[in-house]
């Protein structure tokens, strides 16, 4: 079964992680930007935040066989730090032209303030200049109404809405999000946003089609495997094959590509791992037993 | 083998231009124009680092094709891999090249130096396999040396593994220190362009207390470390 996680914050995981990731069949990842758990105190954590997305991890991702591709924006919560929020909005064109970043994100409500909506709009305005889709995160307290008021804003703003991934849905969101054109994402997570068992009857009360799940694994207690997981739940639970590799790994590819920088081929094979191949033009010339599967 | 680094930049620009419209389409071909024209009119900061930051997602689709005089006119690069260039590469080192050209020599340590601290990996990679061939090479020492310390091996390779660079400019403790990287992380000793002329007894004593501690260890010493430490010709 061929698995991609497209939401993980790998920047706050280990070696360890991604060894059992691979080894569970994710082959590719896609981190968003996002908050950091403290806040930043100036425009330069951000830029060096980011530069890391697009160097450092996405060749940690690469020494285990997992592609590895990033969201950029400015997230919700620092979006109310006005002053920093301005430096960061201007270094985003700079961000957004690079190479792996496969979408605006994650954006979207947390306190629900002005401030925030406002941010929600410009990068709006960002990912249609860029022609990329958005990654939309919903807020944990009062979400039904949070989710409503972010499908009325993307409606209102005229934003494509299938060019638009609103994640974190619960059963009270998907119905709404599913009305709209709109892609809907779930994070199976520990005890909260969403679980394995919960996540196979939405999947047989609502079916396959623009259904997304990921692990949204970061730094708090959070397991990188809960895409794998899922899968194993569902194939429990009868669900048919086709229909989990839609969920886990067509549909985030088809969401994705539109971007129009999403390398890869959802029809292709699982990708082999070899350590020693090709990665970005430059061999990746592994000194220490490269790994090569057959 | 010797990079011969230009007196101004239009020749190397005009070179690496050709071989970009010679194997992109038109669509990509007319992006790469209007931004290498733009450049070549005055230094607009953000529309220089958008243009080399977006040279990769253009030109994926396209390879170079290299004719052999091509290659030999090519030699100023101070590369042997250019067979193994993204299309890309030859792009952004036109643009770097353009850009050298059009703003003043004072000012071009800083600019290359914002290429290398602001891109991702392969636009650092590019700059740094593209640096023996730009004006008054020893001007980007600094950044070249920092280089080094990159933790991601495909932006130290392109510093450390067929590039003429270092063995042209590094100072010997930094020459040193990047050859030991590049036993450390293993990759063959073969690929330092110019090793033979800048061997010297310290790498090779730093090389046989690496042997030693391999052994101790009972680990495997690399084959290739001979290549520093025996046979070190008199200074
Ligand atoms: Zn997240």
């Amino acid at each position: 079964m061929k698995m991609f996680d497209p939401h993980i914050h790998m920047t706050s995981r280990t070696t360890d992680d991604y060894q059992a990731m691979a080894a569970a069949g994710i082959a590719a990842v896609i981190e968003p930007a996002f908050w950091l758990g403290q806040p930043r105190t100036n425009a330069g954590s951000f830029e060096d935040y980011f530069l890391s997305l697009v160097g450092w991890e996405r060749f940690r991702a690469a020494q285990f066989g997992i592609r590895h591709f990033c969201t950029m924006a400015l997230n919700p919560k620092e979006a109310n730090n006005e002053a920093l929020a301005d430096d960061v909005m201007a270094m985003l064109p700079r961000f957004l032209e690079k190479d792996g970043v496969v979408a605006v994100g994650e954006i979207g409500y947390d306190d629900m303030s002005a401030a925030e909506e406002r941010r929600i709009l410009e990068h709006f305005e960002l990912a249609r200049e860029f022609e990329l889709p958005v990654l939309i995160h919903t807020p944990h307290r009062d979400k039904k109404r949070g989710t409503e008021r972010t499908l009325d804003l993307i409606r209102d703003a005229g934003f494509p809405e299938q060019l638009t991934l609103v994640d974190h849905n619960n059963e009270e969101t998907l119905p709404l999000v599913l009305a709209t054109a709109c892609w809907a994402g779930h994070s199976i997570y520990p005890n909260t946003k969403m679980s394995e068992a919960r996540m196979v009857e939405l999947v047989k009360q609502y079916g396959d089609e623009r259904i997304i799940i990921n692990s949204a694994a970061d730094w708090g207690v959070s397991d990188p495997l809960k895409v794998p997981k899922t899968v194993a739940a569902m194939q429990e639970a009868g669900i048919g094959d086709e229909s989990i590799e839609t969920i886990v790994w067509r549909n985030p590819i088809e969401f994705f590509a539109q971007s129009g920088r999403l390398d890869i081929d959802a029809d292709a094979s699982l990708p082999k791992v070899d350590q020693s191949r090709l990665w970005e033009g430059n061999s990746v010339l592994r000194g220490q037993d490269p790994r090569i599967d057959g | 083998m010797t990079a011969v680094a230009t007196e101004d930049s239009t020749e190397l620009t005009l070179l690496l231009a050709q071989i970009v419209t010679g194997a992109a389409d038109g669509k990509a071909t007319a992006w790469f124009n209007e931004a290498l024209g733009a450049l070549a009119t005055g230094y607009d900061r953000n529309a220089f680092l958008a243009a080399y930051a977006g040279a990769d997602r253009r030109l994926r689709a396209f390879d170079a094709t290299l004719s052999a005089a091509d290659i030999k006119r090519l030699e100023m690069l101070g590369t042997r891999a250019l067979e193994e260039w993204p299309l890309s590469r030859f792009a952004r080192c036109a643009f770097i090249s353009t850009v050298l050209g059009a703003t003043p020599a004072m000012d071009h340590a800083a600019i290359l130096d914002e290429i290398f601290r602001s891109g991702d990996n392969s636009e650092r990679e590019a700059l740094l396999a593209g640096l023996a061939a730009f004006p008054d090479p020893t001007r980007f020492l600094e950044t070249a040396i920092e280089s080094c310390r990159s933790n991601v091996e495909t932006v130290f390779a392109a510093i450390a593994c067929e590039n003429a660079y270092p063995s042209l400019y590094f100072p010997e403790a930094s020459f040193n220190q990047m050859v030991m990287k590049t036993v450390f992380i293993g990759l063959p000793l073969a690929r330092v362009v110019g090793l033979e002329g800048r061997r010297n007894s310290e790498l090779s004593r730093m090389a046989e207390h690496f042997a030693a501690e391999r052994e101790a260890a009972g680990r495997e010493v690399p084959s290739d470390l001979d290549l520093i430490t025996a046979n070190v010709r008199p200074a």
